[in-house]
């Protein structure tokens, strides 16, 4: 009984979006899957258009449908969204300069930590004695 | 390495969690303003058919050309509207800008009642009932209120109520030399 639950949250999840839209073929239909999960609903912020009932999705995902239908690429969709909504609706924004921080900042943090460990792996190397220095050490320990 | 150095790297973690702080900050303020700045700002009006609300008869974006105006999106089912239209009332009063409204996938009766009950601050209002006039102007919500040009420019896009000072300070200064 419990293993089911997750079955109903899930298919709840599936049900929710279905609109009223006929496909020529599965292709057509996976395509369409496919496009509405790469934009944001620009009202609910952490939403794709998938997974949103406000009605702007709806609109959006009606959109695409449309484009779809005149025959439209994924890439003049794409832009279409871009056009209207900005890079803020693409879940995978572009490279601008106003962009550069967001892609790049995770190498940064990566060069950082190496180069932090780089100084600590000298510090320790730099713990080991000279032959004079482990002479008066142990003339001081014993 | 020297002991003081060594000391020194310990406040890094410390100081990288200030920068993230700050910037965080600054990010969540901005933000506040407009999460999404238009796109459509220096592009011109999307060009649309669309019915006039109380005549019937099309209208197009040829019909915004000739003078700056407000082009507000609004719908009766708006609760901020309501709040807003106060401020466009007045705005209509002292006759300083013409105000051309958008009724947002609304009913044409509930929009006409919100008229009667309320007053029409507008020149003509465009009804965008399925919403794909809002799709060509990026619209998530209403009100959301464009500055047009005589050109029929987009100048500057607010998002939320508009009132008295946002208009003073962010739609006034667009506007002076071009009337």
């Amino acid at each position: 009984m419990v293993l089911l639950i997750p079955l109903i949250v899930f298919a709840l999840g599936a049900f929710a979006t279905v609109d009223d839209f006929s496909f020529e073929s599965e292709a057509e239909n996976q395509r369409y899957t496919k496009l509405i999960a790469q934009f944001r609903c620009p009202k609910c912020l952490n939403t794709n258009l998938t997974g949103s009932d406000a009605p702007i999705a709806q609109d959006l995902r009606r959109a695409v449908y449309r484009l779809m239908q005149e025959g439209k690429t994924d890439q003049e969709i794409r832009d279409f969204m871009r056009d209207r909504y900005g890079d803020y609706i693409l879940y995978d924004p572009r490279l601008t300069p106003t962009t550069l921080l967001l892609w790049f900042s995770p190498l940064l943090l990566v060069l950082g930590a190496a180069w932090l460990l780089l100084r600590l792996k000298d510090r320790r190397q730099s713990i080991e004695l000279t032959q004079e220095e482990s002479e008066r050490l142990r003339e001081l320990t014993s | 390495m020297s002991p003081r150095t060594s000391r020194l790297l310990l406040v890094v973690p410390l100081v990288g969690f200030a920068v993230l702080a700050l910037a965080l900050a600054i990010g969540f303020d901005v933000g506040r303003h407009d999460i999404h700045p238009s796109s459509l700002i220096g592009k011109p009006f999307p060009d649309f058919t669309l019915p006039d609300l109380e005549s019937g008869a099309d209208k197009s974006q040829n019909d915004l050309l000739g003078q700056p105006r407000l082009v507000n999106v609004w719908g009766s089912w708006c609760v901020v509207c309501r709040f807003e239209h106060s401020f466009f009332t007045e705005l209509q009063q002292r006759d300083e800008i013409s105000i051309v409204g958008i009724n947002y996938k609304d009913q044409e009766s509930d929009a006409i009642d919100w008229l009667v009950a309320l007053g029409n601050p507008f020149d003509f209002i465009i009804v965008d009932f399925e919403g794909d006039l809002g799709v060509d102007l990026g619209v998530y919500g209403a009100p959301e209120t464009f500055l047009v040009d005589a050109e029929g420019v987009i100048l500057y896009k607010h998002v939320g109520p508009l009132s008295q000072s946002i208009w003073e300070e962010d739609f006034q200064p667009l506007i002076v030399g071009k009337q």
